[in-house]
């Protein structure tokens, strides 16, 4: 599912490669020992470190492991909790759902856009890179949940700015209304887009200028160049980017625990997917259950990349 | 560094003769919004390091009380005393991060660009299935492999070490960076490595002499982001490290939270505005590797 | 595991399981001890609690004659808190020769996902600081020690109500280093500017009521309120709870309260809300319990709901000086009741029972400890006079609650069963909803009361 881009490019170099007529069984048996032997880390990485503790996760789902303790095999009784019985599952759901949706579109419209402007020799472009890259150093630090809270506390900048605008004395405190809480914390998520926009920048980078310089000489507009030119040339870094974001959207754990104090509040209107399973597995000890809320959203996510690497066929332009 | 001469500066001297001042001032009047928008742009940008550094020199109760950017009385002992307030003094949690930090650089560099190149480049049997586990490697909820992962490292015999924190990494366990350098090197110009093929270079040498030099761009972001993420990952650092001479900026940080016994808020942003700063230099120091990284096209040309 | 057709799933998932659930997974006692367990851990939860516990200690026993003991400790707090312990476990070393204590600290928000990611994992903390609220959910896994089986615990002089509340099945379950109590704490220079008289040391909910309404309407401001909205605060809601001779949860886990009770609690609250008496849920502070998001130290409210034990830390980010007194009961002076601070417990699979014991008792019968821990509140009396001795005033403010409110105190309600954290959570969520209007009092008891008991068999 995942792969169908890979295998579509690797016909057409096998093509090529039978045509010169070397002898094809003893290149592709070289061509694999290359390809292990480069491999070999990763793949080291996964036997020792990676695969284990997954697989682990993904047996404990069909326990009562509690985290603590010993632990007996209760078959899908978890998944069919999850689907039946679960309120608090369903509002992490629906939270999440929204966060990505929202969030992803809006974080990468910003990082692209500032990272085509922030793109050209300009005096001090380095420092206006750093300062817009600043949010995203900060992280997800217990200074910054203080600081987003205040900004849109009560008395905060937020407030007075559109206090003075509006002149409405009394403004609520946006991250303790259930109504706008998520709001703040999709907010939170666009104003750190310099994750996006560094490699936005490597990719703009990456474009070769001539094809800037013969777009003008035949008088093509700016916008022309930007769907003919840039889109393309960058759309394998554009579909790392959407891709990474969406996962990254569907486990966003920090903002919430930070801001809401691990409680997803208020009133569970930013449980994000991921902070229910924290809150399941090391809060309430049912570390079985969170194995099973966990392979859940896997599935999830795998659809939606999966989804999105199907599209992909359609828009993004590779160089082999 | 002629390589910086980008399309802004080519680009008037070919409308210029077809309508000459108009053309001009327009140009001149978007460089000059342009230059407000981004001057604008900073002000949300830095508010919450100002807010930071306003907090950092606040009396306690003011922190919270007034919304006010500057100090009604300034303090300035948070940040000595915020310094040694550990069991350690906070030059240890940053030599200690920084360890981690470069280590980690390192290994993510070098193993994510070797599996990237694997994938991108090289045609071998289940290619495409290890690519998609490597996929699946990253949709698993962190906090559920947590417990197993620790055990693994315990059995080796890696609790309280800075190993579990940087071993990995030698084996590009994040799959994130393997992920983008695919991308990266799938967008290379595949003609080069085809002459070079040709020419009778193997895998190895088309990786040395062809794609790692033009995979700059990729190297530097691994880099810079490895940096970041590894410099802020609490969670990790909380787990496998117990001794106080192996804390860690991000533990040191959490040590001055306000807690249910204590209230230490002006220390602890003193002292957040201090862990900025390796971040913020390495990050100044790697994206000029964005600016001159581009030397493909002088190759290419 | 038949239903996998494919030999090469199956050998997978035997690794796997193998390599996680065999190394120590399924347990909670070390991993010395544990040779002969790893073959039963995929077992069916068995009970293990104390019987377990103690054969741990015997098969141990006898490691640690003669040669040098290393324990580690493990507790919550600040960096403060880390300097303090760190210098008395040097203290506790010079006085017991050949022991090494190795101290783990961790703030209050990281300690416990750390510490069950140990116990988990084999490398538990030989004594570990536990809270009154979540310590049975270790105990009833059979991660905790009988404190009673150690001659070497001098327990005298710790009111007995308190190690009664901790005595489960016969076993103890850890000793309270120290103590606090409910405190309603005020700031009485914004009582003087509403021309408000200061709560009295018992009051009634009722007079409590009132207090909110002056307090606020004396004040005439906008955006002050006389209170904090309690009503999600399960700590306020148990103390109504007794003053009507009911309970949050029984030890064994049934809900000792009914449906009307909480819909009758849920609409004490809506009515001070729609008065305008009690801060609304936007800056109501539900869901921390930092400073930071307190509303009497955000300047919003004249009083908050808090334990004693935090004055140390509230005072600094006070605005004004803060005042004590008991939380409001039905009947006035039965309210609230003496509470461990932080419980000592010692880890099941310790390899040295005898010189855990011997830590947990210096840092409750050493005099140096009060000398140090200023913050809190020893539970031994003879303690608490050495630290009021040094002349703190916040001490001496928390000595003097702890007085009042143990002169009247009744037996101290059972510990929180196991499952108790997640009715907690969903306790204050229903009541948020109802604060922000999302709900109603009855609809809000109705899901509580339908959610609530299987989390507590779960």
């Amino acid at each position: 599912m995942t792969t169908t881009s890979l295998v579509g490019s690797r016909h057409g170099r096998a093509a090529k490669a039978g045509s010169r007529g070397a002898s094809r069984s003893r290149r592709a048996r070289r061509a694999n020992l290359a390809g292990y032997a480069f491999l070999t880390p990763w793949l080291i990485g996964l036997t020792v470190f990676t695969i284990g503790p997954l697989l682990a996760s993904l047996v404990l789902s069909f326990t009562d492991y509690s985290l603590i303790g010993k632990f007996g095999f209760v078959g899908w009784s978890n998944y069919v909790k999850m689907l039946t019985a679960d309120s608090r599952y369903l509002t992490s759901l629906r939270v999440t759902f929204v966060y990505v949706l929202v969030s992803v579109p809006l974080q990468l419209v910003f990082a692209l856009l500032l990272a085509m402007l922030l793109n050209r020799p300009m005096r001090g472009v380095g420092w206006y890179r750093a300062a817009y890259y600043l949010p995203s150093l900060l992280g997800s630090s217990v200074a910054v949940a203080v600081m987003w809270r205040q900004v849109f506390g009560r008395g905060g900048v937020v407030n007075s700015i559109l206090g003075a605008i509006t002149g409405i004395e009394t403004l609520p405190n946006w991250v303790q209304q259930p109504s706008t809480s998520l709001l703040t914390l999709i907010l939170l998520r666009a104003w750190q887009f310099g994750a996006p926009m560094v490699i936005f920048l490597a990719g703009l980078k990456q474009i070769p200028r001539e094809y800037y310089e013969a777009a003008q000489v035949d008088g093509a507009s700016k916008a022309r160049q930007f769907f003919s030119i840039t889109i393309p040339m960058l759309s394998p870094v554009l579909f790392f980017n959407i891709v990474m974001q969406v996962i990254g959207a569907f486990q966003a754990f920090l903002p919430a625990y930070i801001v809401s104090g691990g409680s997803g509040g208020p009133a569970d209107s930013t449980l994000f997917y991921t902070l229910y399973i924290y809150q399941t597995g090391f809060s309430y000890f049912h570390m079985g259950y969170a194995s099973a809320l966990a392979w859940t959203l896997l599935v999830m996510i795998a659809g939606a990349t999966g989804l999105l690497f199907w599209t992909s066929r359609y828009w993004v332009h590779y160089q082999d | 560094m002629t390589l910086l001469k980008g399309p802004a500066e080519s680009r008037p001297a070919l409308p210029a003769t077809k309508a000459p001042n108009r053309v001009r001032r327009q140009i001149r009047l978007g460089r000059v919004l342009l230059q407000v928008f981004l001057a604008g742009g900073l002000f949300v940008m830095l508010y919450p390091l100002l807010w930071m550094l306003a907090s950092s020199v606040k009396p306690e109760n003011e922190i919270f009380g007034s919304a006010s950017l500057w100090p009604e009385e300034f303090v300035l002992t948070n940040y000595p005393e915020g310094w040694v307030a550990g069991q350690s003094s906070f030059s240890l949690y940053l030599r200690n991060s920084a360890v981690i930090a470069i280590l980690a650089v390192i290994g993510n560099v070098v193993s994510c660009t070797l599996a990237a190149f694997a994938f991108a480049r090289l045609k071998f049997r289940f290619r495409g299935g290890w690519f998609a586990i490597m996929l699946l490697t990253m949709m698993v909820p962190y906090h559920v492999v947590v417990v197993p992962q620790y055990i693994v490292f315990r059995t080796l015999g890696w609790i309280d070490t800075i190993l579990p924190l940087v071993v990995p990494k030698f084996f590009a366990v994040d799959g994130f960076f393997v992920f983008l350098m695919v991308q990266f090197i799938r967008g290379l110009p595949r003609d080069l490595d085809e002459a070079a093929e040709i020419d009778g270079c193997g895998p190895f040498r088309v990786f040395v002499r062809i794609v790692l030099p033009l995979t700059t761009p990729a190297m530097v972001t691994t880099a810079i982001f490895t940096f970041m993420w590894t410099w802020d990952d609490f969670f990790g650092q909380l787990i496998y490290l117990n001794d106080f001479t192996n804390f860690t900026v991000p533990l040191g940080l959490a040590a001055l939270q306000a807690s249910t016994y204590g209230s230490q808020w002006g220390k602890l942003m003193a002292m957040s505005v201090i862990s900025l700063i390796p971040t913020t230099a390495f990050f100044l120091l790697a994206q000029r590797r964005l600016i001159e990284g581009i030397s493909t096209t002088g190759i290419r040309g | 595991m038949t239903k996998y057709k494919s030999k090469l799933v199956r050998s997978i998932l035997v690794a796997a399981v193998a390599l996680s659930t065999a190394a120590g997974m399924g347990a909670c006692s070390s991993d010395d001890n544990k040779a002969s367990d790893g073959a039963t851990t995929t077992d069916a939860a068995t009970d293990t609690t104390g019987t377990d516990a103690t054969t741990a200690q015997a098969d141990n026993s006898g490691d640690s004659g003669g040669e040098a003991v290393e324990l580690q400790m493990a507790w919550w707090g600040d960096s403060e808190t880390n300097n303090k312990m760190i210098s008395l476990l040097g203290t506790f070393s010079e006085k017991n020769p050949g022991i090494t204590v190795i101290g783990q600290g961790a703030d209050w928000d990281s300690y416990f996902s750390k510490l069950s990611t140990q116990v988990a994992g084999g490398t538990a903390p030989d004594v570990q600081q536990h809270y009154p609220s979540t310590i049975q959910e270790y105990f009833s896994r059979g991660a905790l020690a009988d404190l009673n089986s150690f001659s070497n615990l001098d327990l005298s002089g710790i009111d007995q109500n308190l190690l009664d509340s901790l005595t489960i099945d016969g076993s103890l379950v850890g000793v309270p280093m120290t103590i606090m109590t409910h405190a309603f704490m005020y700031l009485p220079d914004v009582l003087a500017e509403a021309g408000v008289d200061a709560p009295a040391a018992s009051w009634t909910w009722d007079d409590f009521a009132q207090f909110c309404k002056d307090v606020t309407a004396g004040l005439g401001k906008t955006n002050v309120y006389g209170c904090a909205d309690g009503s999600a605060n399960d700590a306020a809601l148990q103390v109504y709870l007794h003053g009507i001779g009911k309970d949050l949860v029984t030890a064994d886990g049934q809900l000792a309260f009914d449906e009307a009770d909480f819909v009758t609690w849920l609409q004490f609250w809506a009515d001070l809300r729609d008065a305008g008496a009690i801060t609304p849920p936007d800056v109501a502070g539900y869901d921390s319990s930092s400073t930071e998001t307190d509303p009497m130290i955000q300047g919003v409210s004249a009083s908050s709901w808090r334990y004693s034990g935090d004055l140390q830390g509230w005072q600094p980010a006070a605005p004004s000086e803060i005042q004590m007194v008991p939380y409001p009961g039905v009947v006035a002076d039965k309210a609230g009741w003496l509470i461990s601070g932080d419980l000592l417990s010692i880890y099941s699979g310790t390899k040295y029972p005898e010189e855990a014991a011997a830590v947990v008792n210096f840092f409750i019968n050493d005099t140096a400890v009060p000398a140090v821990v200023t913050g809190r509140m020893p539970a031994k009396e003879v303690m608490q006079e050495a630290l009021r001795a040094q002349g703190n005033a916040d001490a001496s403010k928390m000595i003097d609650l702890i007085g009042l409110v143990s002169d009247n105190a009744g037996p101290v309600p059972p510990l929180s069963p196991a499952g108790w954290s997640e009715v907690s959570n969903l306790l204050g969520v229903v009541a948020q909803e109802v604060a922000y209007g999302s709900s109603t009092p009855e609809a809000a008891a109705a899901r509580f009361f339908a959610e609530a008991p299987a989390m507590l068999q779960g």
